[in-house]
């Protein structure tokens, strides 16, 4: 057991290794997760505080040695508002990625290793969430069950472990016909322990790398939520920033400063996911690699 | 005078590790209507050979040297455009039965008409016509020209494969494996066919195979491949009576022979070296069970032993005595690998 | 070919019992909702006597099970009740705007899948040098953005700051078009149709060209590309009728997830360039708790894609010779 869990950790480790993409897909996360921990230490001031000077309230101001990024219309540092927009970011991201990979893992794992009934049942669930269309349904849902982050990410983990599913398994139905799994079930292994044990461990990776695109989605319609005005109005996310941009007509006004860098922090953090997950086109598709 | 000249023809492979010599160096003639028989073990070359020839490469491939003539042009130093003018045309090929060679999307009676029309200058009707003849000639009834390759059965496909070879009448054909996966029976029937084939439209043909029995059956020449090297080339009554290289010998012993359909199969055993930086001296040696000290530290150059017959093998004497002992099981057995 | 026209009616009832399952769940969601539903509907000063004869307008003084049969009812008629906040049938609101959608869809999906075919077939040609390198990072990008970020920054540059093409909307103020006809013929409907739909079109891009690239290169490793080369055929009849050609089926199979992707992309988009369509229509129903417009924007976004997912298996089976429809499942 031990092995199994120190095996895969060394797959994980020699991909990340193997493979540049994925090196910088980490890499932008774990700056990221620094940014949103120690948000409170970079942030130069509160993103919520309307900044004056004198009796003058400080609007629309464009970035100076004060405010890096500028100001926006009610005269909040846009600075401090990015920094402290990649908390929520990061926590939609990786709590939606988390429900997706337990949820979409579950369904895999049951339906490839009983088959049979279990299987076509939880596939054609599988295809029905497949027939939802997916911002759609986070909006509809977060509308009217009222603007919170958590709402968001329940909607979304409502839908999004449909892939998932379906990937791992597929990998379930190859894994089970190996050897080991029938050694395993000759020696009496309970159900359960054949797949949590023996199964589990051969799919984790995947699981993991679909859970990394998983947060990238989730960061993206997180984003368009809170564009939309759906988002939780007491934080300041990159989307709440887009959105304030866009009705304060900052556009119009050519604020650059304003609407570009949350666009750029949400791609960064999307493309991270992507990143990890092109590495697994190498580990899905060897005969892909290079000579 | 040769139809086609291949003369010290090299193809590498360009990789991570470094560059594979696939095909190190190979030259053999082919006169009109004769046929050569290009025989190995898979991965040395033959497949390459054939390919560099035609210059259909993968894209990591390059020919570092060598010449290919045919009638007086040098292929390596055509154009892309003087090539495709050149293929089918002059050389069309007779690919593997396994592979699906024909596209699936597509009729058949598709790919006869577009390769007759666009490249034989054809009429739609005259197009039409031929391929239902060529079909007649291979066995299979005209109607079939209407099928996509997937409802075809195997030998049937193979048969089709062969009619669109002979689309353009070309003067060479290549035959890269094309009984391979076939089973015995249908294989027989193929190689006649290719045989009686050949013979009444006169081509000249260069059939690629691992098993030496197809060769014997078919080819007037032999030229035997090892990792990217030609060890031995003759006539094939020469080969097959009087083999000069261990293996050949060893090819011999592993696939059954017509004439003593009893005898039993001996594998060489091993496999064949690394391309990449292969190995100093003759490139058997580490598998040949007659190896001397001297077979790993100098490379044999091929030598003519007697007319028309030549051996890339540090024996020129006593090989009658070679021969019998290259036929017994223990002989193969005692290679440490 | 009996039996394949058994698989498809087949195919087709599948597809309406996960259209009737959706709907359902979509029942639900909005009964269960908590909060009155007529609340958008009702106007403080609504007596007791006028919020219940309001409740039996709209049914919703039945118990539940009533409810969900005259729901289902209605639905199979194409009636989907009245739009709270435009005071007529949703089916006619729906009408009015969904034309606009499929515009946009159509066009951004012609666009998309063009140049994502066409720059698979690119990339795919020319895999392991630098411009494909260069290529899947574009394409990374186009994936990453948000794609009403996209829309925000084509309209600060090329409307506000430039002044080449308006602002919003799908026709200058105004200005009324007698007919779709008419419309269609416009000038100035393009010229507005072009921002969102080349915003579209960026965000679809991505899947045609990725999946195409990948099919290509599997498909160039196939025996008959080889041999079509032998043949002398000519680079671009290789590379098209044998590679591209054979590569090109599942890229119309995930046309369907395209559209998929665009019904929901279209939500965001359209609000950003205040184009008149359906997604558009939906923000607005939420934002309103419209709740009988948006169910019914919802069902017919949903439908669309479900019924699209069905077209590309039957289209899947009359390109390519090989797939039986029962071998796919």
């Amino acid at each position: 057991m031990k092995r199994i869990i120190i095996n895969t950790f060394k797959n994980i480790n020699t991909f990340l290794k193997n493979d540049k993409f994925a090196m910088v897909g980490v890499m932008i996360y774990i700056f990221f997760t620094l940014i949103a921990i120690f948000a409170p230490v970079i942030a130069p001031y509160d993103p919520h505080e309307m900044h004056r000077e004198g009796a003058k309230f400080m609007f629309n101001q464009p970035p100076s040695q004060k405010f890096w990024l500028g100001t926006t219309n009610m005269g909040r540092d846009l600075f401090s508002q990015l920094v402290y927009g990649a908390r929520p970011a990061l926590m939609v991201g990786f709590s939606a990625a988390f429900f997706v990979v337990i949820v979409g893992t579950l369904v895999g794992l049951i339906a490839g290793y009983y088959r049979g009934k279990v299987d076509s049942i939880l596939m054609r669930i599988t295809d029905i969430a497949f027939g939802i269309p997916f911002t759609p349904f986070v909006i509809v849902l977060v509308g009217f069950l009222g603007p919170s982050i958590w709402n968001i990410v329940v909607a979304m983990a409502l839908l999004l472990w449909r892939d998932t599913a379906r990937v791992i398994r597929a990998q379930v139905l190859t894994v089970r016909e190996r050897s080991f799994i029938e050694g395993a079930r000759v020696s009496g292994a309970s159900d359960l322990r054949i797949i949590f044990i023996y199964i589990a461990p051969n799919i984790l990776p995947l699981s993991f790398l679909y859970g990394s695109l998983a947060v990238g989605w989730a960061i993206l319609t997180e984003a368009a939520v809170s564009f939309l005005g759906f988002g939780d109005p007491q934080i300041i996310s990159w989307g709440y920033m887009l959105n304030d941009a866009y009705v304060s007509q900052a556009l119009s006004r050519g604020a650059y400063y304003w609407f570009v860098p949350p666009g750029i922090c949400i791609m960064l953090v999307v493309m991270a996911g992507f990143y990890i997950g092109r590495g697994s086109e190498e580990i899905l598709h060897p005969r892909l690699k290079k000579y | 005078m040769a139809l086609l000249s291949v003369n010290d023809l090299k193809v590498f492979y360009e990789t991570k590790k470094g560059v594979s010599r696939a095909v190190d160096g190979i030259s053999f003639n082919l006169k009109e209507g004769e046929s050569i028989g290009l025989v190995g073990e898979s991965g040395c070359g033959k497949s390459t050979t054939v390919k560099g020839i035609v210059r259909v490469m993968d894209k990591n491939a390059f020919s570092p040297g060598g010449e290919v003539k045919f009638s007086n042009k040098d292929i390596l130093k055509l154009t892309e455009d003087e090539l495709n003018q050149l293929r089918w045309r002059d050389i069309a090929m007779i690919p593997q039965a396994a592979m699906d060679s024909l596209n699936p999307v597509y009729t058949v009676k598709n790919q006869f008409l577009e390769v007759m029309l666009l490249k034989g200058g054809l009429s739609k009707n005259e197009a039409l016509n031929k391929a239902e003849n060529l079909f007649k000639l291979v066995g299979l009834n005209p109607q079939m020209l209407n099928y996509y390759s997937h409802q075809f059965s195997g030998g049937m496909k193979q048969r089709a494969v062969i009619a669109l070879a002979l689309a353009l009448d070309p003067k060479i054909i290549i035959a890269d494996e094309p009984v391979t996966a076939l089973d015995v029976i249908v294989q027989h029937q193929i190689l006649k066919e290719i045989k009686d084939l050949r013979k009444r439209l006169g081509l000249a043909m260069i059939m690629i195979t691992h098993d030496i029995s197809v060769v014997a059956q078919t080819c007037d020449n032999i030229a035997v491949m090892y990792a990217g090297k030609i060890v031995e080339k003759g006539s094939s009554i020469q080969i097959l009576k009087n083999a000069f290289h261990p293996y050949t010998m060893g090819l011999e012993n592993a696939f059954p022979n017509l004439n003593e359909p009893e005898k039993e199969l001996i594998s060489i055993e091993g496999a064949p070296p690394s391309l990449i930086n292969p190995p100093a001296g003759c490139r058997f040696a580490p598998r040949c069970p007659f190896a001397e000290e001297i077979c790993f530290k100098e490379e044999p150059d091929l030598e003519e032993l007697e007319l028309g017959h030549f051996s890339a093998c540090i024996y020129h004497n006593n090989l009658d005595q070679l021969r019998s002992k290259a036929k017994e099981v223990e002989t193969w057995q005692k290679i440490n690998i | 070919m009996q039996n394949k026209w058994k698989v498809i009616a087949e195919r087709f009832g599948q597809m309406l019992i996960t259209l009737w399952i959706i709907a359902t769940i979509l029942f639900f969601i909005f009964r269960l909702m908590p909060g009155n539903p007529l609340v958008a509907y009702i106007d403080p000063t609504f007596t007791e006597e006028q919020q219940q004869a309001l409740m039996q307008q709209f049914g919703l003084d039945k118990p539940l099970h009533v409810q969900y049969f005259v729901f289902l009812k209605n639905l199979v008629q194409g009636e989907l009740g009245d739009s709270f906040f435009f005071r007529d049938s949703v089916t006619n609101v729906i009408a009015k705007v969904l034309p606009n959608t499929l515009y946009l869809m159509i066009f951004a999906l012609i666009i998309a899948y063009t140049i994502g075919i066409l720059g698979g077939i690119l990339l795919a040609w020319h895999r392991g040098e630098k411009i494909e390198t260069l290529g899947i990072i574009l394409t990374l990008f186009t994936r990453a953005a948000p794609q009403f970020w996209v829309g925000m920054i084509l309209l600060a540059v090329f409307s506000f700051q430039f002044n080449i093409f308006p602002s919003g909307g799908a026709s200058a103020a105004g200005q009324v078009f007698n007919s779709e006809f008419d419309k269609l013929t416009s000038i100035s409907f393009y010229y507005h149709l072009f921002l969102p739909a080349l915003t579209l079109s960026i965000y679809l891009l991505g899947l045609p060209l990725l999946l195409m690239r990948s099919n290509m290169l599997d498909i160039m490793n196939e025996a008959y590309v080889d041999m079509a080369k032998m043949r002398g055929l000519g680079k671009f009849r290789v590379m098209f009728k044998y590679a591209a050609r054979n590569a090109f089926l599942p890229v119309v199979t995930a046309m369907a997830v395209g559209v998929g992707y665009a019904m929901g992309g279209n939500v965001i988009i359209e609000t950003v360039f205040s184009w008149p369509g359906l997604g558009r229509l939906l923000v607005k129903a939420v934002s309103t708790s419209d709740y009988p417009l948006a169910q019914g924007a919802f069902i017919l976004i949903a439908a669309v894609m479900v019924f699209m997912n069905f077209m590309a298996d039957i289209i899947y089976s009359l390109l390519d010779p090989r797939v039986t429809l029962e071998s796919r499942r």
